[in-house]
């Protein structure tokens, strides 16, 4: 079992967020032009 | 290092390819608008890669073998700020800027310094902000591009240097950004492919990450030092560092510092007054993001896993060198697994991303020495003569910096070290906030200039190893009150650039 640090952890979480958010975000803004 | 006739061709061969690409550049540099912006005529996918290319250089695919030293920490956070960075940029900073370059005439960063802040002497001081600090960080463009290229074609350092130099000055000097753009788009392409590859061998050798990490957490390197410290925030990083206590802080200090940075680095910005019209912005945003993200998780995290391939091949006393000088991880363990034929195309990688990286930063010196410096000295100037100087200083400042490179002084090294985080310091308040904020003056932009250059070399110099906080940080702690205090008590820009700043 491997334990990584919950701290590690949330560097990659915020990562996927983030470019999740911006995705989302660019898609709708290119679809509405 | 082991490598067949194959992989020479193939490294040879891409710089002779970009060199020939670079020269398509050429029907549209005929005008000063032409040359530095590409015609204003850059598509989605030319922009984007060419912004993500200009931004990775050789150091960012070298970068992944950090975490042989660093716990994943540095990786994970790498990647996050680097995310973050490049949506902030797109989605905040890209059409802000390209609506106010198109409503203006302005071609470089100062350029928009000078209209914003109705001043010549804010354009002058950031004019000489870009010369001094571009020109430094070029030299550890190049040497970390040459370290490469020599090992890989088994030449000397100066060879490479001069390899690596040459079809850049050639295709900048002849198709501006046109051929840089262009160039980034396949260089760009290369650095992704090449990403993938190193990644999928070394998670295939370490039969993937969760068995990798299980690996690493029950490994000792050098048998004594816990692999399980490399799955800790405050576990693994440099022994000083470590005996401080201070490794969570200079990790998030450092990732921070050098990924945000996208918000503010001229040789981005530049690129964004070159798009043809707001949908490229708008797709841009999609495919920049995405290829910055992908480049970003294939390779920041590498280094750990590389403890399980390589330290059962060499000795303690190598493991020991490579954590001190992390650059050789990624390069050794691309030797070790990639076979012959690929292995050209992956080391070919990061000689593409310090091409890339000179010829924009290139353009950007000509347009400060030319555009924003002889010009406003010599308003009379026709622009046919202002376009040969334009496309003859890249020239000089390449010679300049390859002077600098191979004769390293330790004030140089110094400057180096500090040079890519304080353009950022220097930039953020004057161009990204002052895209937002109407409440910004040029006392203020020149103010947070000013003290962001002194504090962040000053810091680097003089206070990083001790306190083992990048300075960034307090140079961005004194450069942006210092930007919003000074903003605040002296006279607000016209009414012209208020309105055009509320019209965006």
């Amino acid at each position: 079992m491997v334990e990584i640090d919950p701290a590690i952890l949330g560097g990659y979480a915020l990562a996927l967020v983030a470019l999740a958010v911006g995705l989302v975000y660019s898609v709708f803004k290119a679809r509405g032009e | 290092m082991d490598l067949a006739t194959i992989d020479l061709l193939i490294v040879l061969g891409m710089i002779v390819v970009v060199t020939a690409i670079g020269v398509r550049g050429y029907r549209v540099s005929g005008s000063i608008t032409g040359y530095f912006l590409a015609g204003r005529g850059l598509g989605p996918w030319v922009l984007a890669f060419s912004i993500m290319a200009t931004y990775f250089s050789a150091a960012s695919f070298l970068a992944g073998g950090t975490t042989y030293l660093y716990n994943l920490g540095f990786g994970a956070w790498l990647t996050a700020w680097h995310i973050i960075g490049v949506v902030l940029m797109w989605t905040l900073v890209a059409e802000r800027l390209f609506r106010y370059s198109s409503k203006t005439n302005i071609v470089s960063v100062p350029d928009f310094i000078e209209h914003r802040y109705q001043s010549k002497g804010a354009k002058m001081i950031s004019a000489s902000v870009i010369l001094l600090l571009f020109t430094l960080y070029l030299t550890s463009v190049y040497k970390g591009g040459a370290v490469i290229l020599a090992t890989v074609l088994n030449v000397k350092f100066e060879v490479a240097l001069l390899l690596l130099a040459l079809p850049v000055i050639i295709y900048v000097c002849v198709g501006g950004l046109k051929a840089a753009a262009l160039n980034n788009l396949v260089l760009g392409a290369l650095m992704l492919l090449a990403a993938l590859l190193t990644f999928s061998a070394i998670m295939f050798a370490v039969g993937g990450p969760i068995s990798g990490l299980e690996k690493l957490q029950s490994m000792n390197v050098m048998d004594k030092i816990p692999g399980s410290l490399w799955l800790r925030l405050d576990g693994m990083g440099p022994q000083p560092a470590m005996v401080a206590g201070m490794v969570p802080s200079l990790i998030m200090s450092i990732t921070f510092s050098i990924s945000v940075a996208q918000v503010a680095l001229p040789t981005l910005l530049m690129q964004f007054y070159a798009a043809k019209d707001a949908r490229v912005i708008s797709r841009g945003r999609i495919i920049g993001s995405i290829a910055v993200a992908a480049y970003a998780i294939l390779v920041f995290s590498l280094g750990a896993f590389c403890h399980l391939i390589l330290d059962p091949q060499i000795s303690s006393g190598e493991v020991a060198a490579l954590m001190k000088d992390t650059d050789w991880v990624i390069p050794k363990v691309i030797n070790v697994l990639i076979p012959s034929g690929l292995r050209g195309l992956v080391l070919a990688a990061p000689v593409a991303a310090s091409m890339s990286t000179l010829a924009v930063t290139l353009l950007v010196l000509s347009g400060a020495v030319v555009r924003d410096i002889i010009q406003p000295i010599k308003p009379g100037l026709e622009e046919k003569k202002l376009l040969l100087l334009a496309k003859l200083s890249p020239i000089l400042f390449a010679a300049i910096s390859l002077g600098l490179t191979l004769y390293q002084t330790d004030i140089i090294v110094e400057i180096v070290g500090a040079a890519f985080g304080t353009i950022f310091v220097c930039f953020l308040g004057p161009v990204t906030i002052g895209l937002y904020w109407k409440g910004a003056t040029k006392h203020g932009a020149i103010a947070s200039m000013i003290s962001g250059l002194v504090v962040g070399l000053l810091w680097y110099k003089f206070l990083y190893k001790v306190t083992w906080i990048y300075p960034v940080i307090p140079a961005l702690a004194v450069s942006l009150p210092l930007f919003f205090v000074v903003s605040m008590l002296t006279p607000k820009p016209s009414n012209e650039v208020l309105e055009l700043l509320g019209a965006n």
